[in-house]
């Protein structure tokens, strides 16, 4: 369905990634289950379906870090990517990206990006993607789905820069439509729908939405007692002035959201935030991110 | 927490005595709103009894509008006036500093910020109508919407204060007590707004303008601006107020959707500022 020599060529401004034949577009599913064996976190089912790939660096008396790979090279209009990770009761995982997701400009198709997260019982998910990259046009639909057991402990962190501003490029012909669903032992705690579309009228440059921001980073920390984390993350936030940003405590879990005019600001904070948080858990962050 | 100390008295009190609540609430604010209330709340409550008693002959669709006065009077105690939804903090941050860029910051709301998903919330509560089940699930989307705990707390309260209001002053046999449910401001109107056979569009527009009202009085508190441009501004959003409730016939649960990330972050950042007069 997908040959990796057409797929390079997307990245040939001469060609558009959006004018590639439906034969050519990805369609991933990536699966993974961890259960608990004895003292250790074991992989119980794993499926690999599509442009998309898993990846465990050895992790000798560490929890797995699972490593997702796109071996397409970054996504177009009519691609599709779902992601379910469930870790059992018990377990320990981090899942992380090997690089960052680049968004290509789309002609019409939607990019269709799904992840479903399941953590049990005194499970602990570490869910840290490398940033995603939306280029000027394209056009992204994004489903969050996760769902935690009451004694489930997450660190989760999302980060979306607009445009590519190594090249200059400004974010003002894209859209985005983000869902996310947050459901802790069955009750919905937190939901956020995005909305951005170039032609409803107003520009992403307006000062109540983006403003002079280019980057957008949102992580969530959920444990019994997260709500002990706000102040030393507000102190966390506080020592960057660069970025925008603020926590707020939302019962069992901590939201913090960041915009910053400066994609690596952005990314060096969402970085000492998760350090932070980690330490916390008593987790080491997967290696793969600190490359 | 006065405010919802006083919304519990008012369950249990009948329409009368509810004046009085709302004088000892006018009282802790400050003066000239205690004349305001009072002076409001009983005109409003002498037209309601007048229409009742038939002193006034009028047609079921006067009736509906004279409560979309009541209950959108700034009178209807419901404790707005506590909250500005982070207007405060954009006012420190230097976003918001005159009648301009007021205007253009809750234009903004009213076009793709908190004000849409609210006037979906009302809608779809309304659609509910006295369907239990379908209300509490949206009352816990709403809530789970609000990204903020200020937020969520300006919400539930006004939306506990307008329900029990409704319970108490305006109740009707298919109004559910819902007791023990957290609801959002848009989802208690939507409610009595169906109950009490309200019309969307109006009932929207209605809510809608008295929301902006509120947060136009927050900039007024807030001195950066004065009466007349206070009203001066209100007029200007006029337009997209009109155009939002027009659309809400159309709009669902699907066409939920925002783009105001700082506007939100306002009310993230507020739960640390300094110097404050609301609580969001």
């Amino acid at each position: 369905m997908f040959t990796s020599a057409s797929r390079s060529d997307a990245t040939d401004p001469a060609l558009h990634p959006a004018d590639l034949p439906a034969s050519v577009r990805v369609d991933a599913r990536l699966e993974l289950g961890v259960e608990k064996h004895g003292d250790e976190t074991r992989i119980s089912s794993r499926i690999e379906a599509g442009a998309f790939r898993f990846r465990f660096p050895r992790a000798h008396g560490r929890p797995p870090e699972a490593v997702t790979v796109n071996i397409a090279g970054g996504l177009a209009g009519g691609d599709r990517v779902s992601t379910e990770i469930t870790a059992g009761e018990g377990t320990s995982i981090s899942i992380t990206s090997a690089a960052a997701e680049r968004v290509y400009r789309s002609a019409c198709d939607a990019t269709r990006l799904s992840a479903r997260l399941v953590v049990r019982d005194d499970a602990t998910a570490l869910w840290l993607p490398q940033e995603t990259i939306l280029h000027n046009g394209s056009n992204v639909q994004r489903r969050f789905e996760i769902d935690l057991a009451r004694r489930a402990r997450l660190i989760f962190a999302e980060m979306l820069y607009f445009g590519r501003r190594a090249a200059g490029e400004i974010f003002d012909r894209g859209s985005l439509r983000e869902s996310w669903r947050l459901r802790v032992g069955g009750q919905l705690v937190l939901a956020d729908e995005t909305r951005m579309e170039a032609d409803a009228g107003s520009p992403y440059t307006h000062p109540a939405a983006l403003g002079l921001h280019v980057a957008m980073a949102s992580v969530i920390f959920a444990c019994e007692d997260a709500g002990e984390v706000l102040e030393p993350v507000r102190a966390l936030l506080d020592d960057e002035p660069l970025v925008e940003s603020g926590a707020t405590y939302l019962g069992r879990l901590v939201l913090i959201r960041l915009l910053a005019p400066d994609a690596a600001r952005l990314r060096a904070l969402a970085m000492r935030l998760v350090n932070f948080l980690a330490a916390r858990l008593g987790q080491p962050l997967p290696r793969a991110l600190l490359a | 927490m006065i405010t919802a100390t006083i919304t519990m008295r008012i369950t249990t009190t009948r329409m009368a005595r509810g004046a009085a609540a709302i004088i000892t609430m006018g009282m802790i604010t400050n003066t000239g709103l205690i004349i305001t209330t009072i002076m409001a709340t009983s005109m409003t409550t002498m037209i309601m009894q007048a229409v009742a008693a038939d002193i006034i002959p009028t047609s079921m669709a006067d009736t509906a509008e004279l409560q979309r006065l009541a209950w959108f009077s700034p009178a209807f105690p419901v404790g707005g006036f506590a909250y500005s939804q982070g207007l405060e903090k954009a006012v420190e941050t230097g976003d918001v500093i005159d009648a301009e860029t007021l205007f253009r910051w809750l234009d903004a709301g009213l076009r793709f910020g908190a004000a849409r998903n609210d006037v979906i919330l009302l809608a779809e509560s309304w659609r509910a109508g006295a369907s239990e089940a379908r209300l509490r699930e949206i009352a816990e989307l709403g809530i789970a919407l609000a990204l903020s705990r200020e937020r969520r707390l300006e919400t539930v309260q006004q939306g506990a204060s307008f329900h029990a209001l409704i319970l108490g002053a305006f109740p009707h046999a298919d109004l559910p007590v819902l007791e023990g449910v957290d609801l959002p401001y848009p989802v208690a109107v939507g409610l009595a707004g169906a109950v009490h056979g309200q019309p969307l569009v109006p009932l929207v527009a209605a809510c809608l303008q008295a929301s902006v009202s509120n947060l136009i009085a927050a900039g007024i508190r807030l001195s950066i601006i004065g009466q007349s441009k206070a009203q001066q501004v209100l007029a200007q959003l006029l337009p997209a107020i009109g155009s939002l409730a027009s659309r809400a016939e159309r709009l669902t649960l699907d066409d939920l959707g925002t783009m105001a990330f700082r506007a939100d972050l306002m009310n993230l950042r507020h739960e640390t500022q300094q110097v404050r007069l609301f609580r969001s």
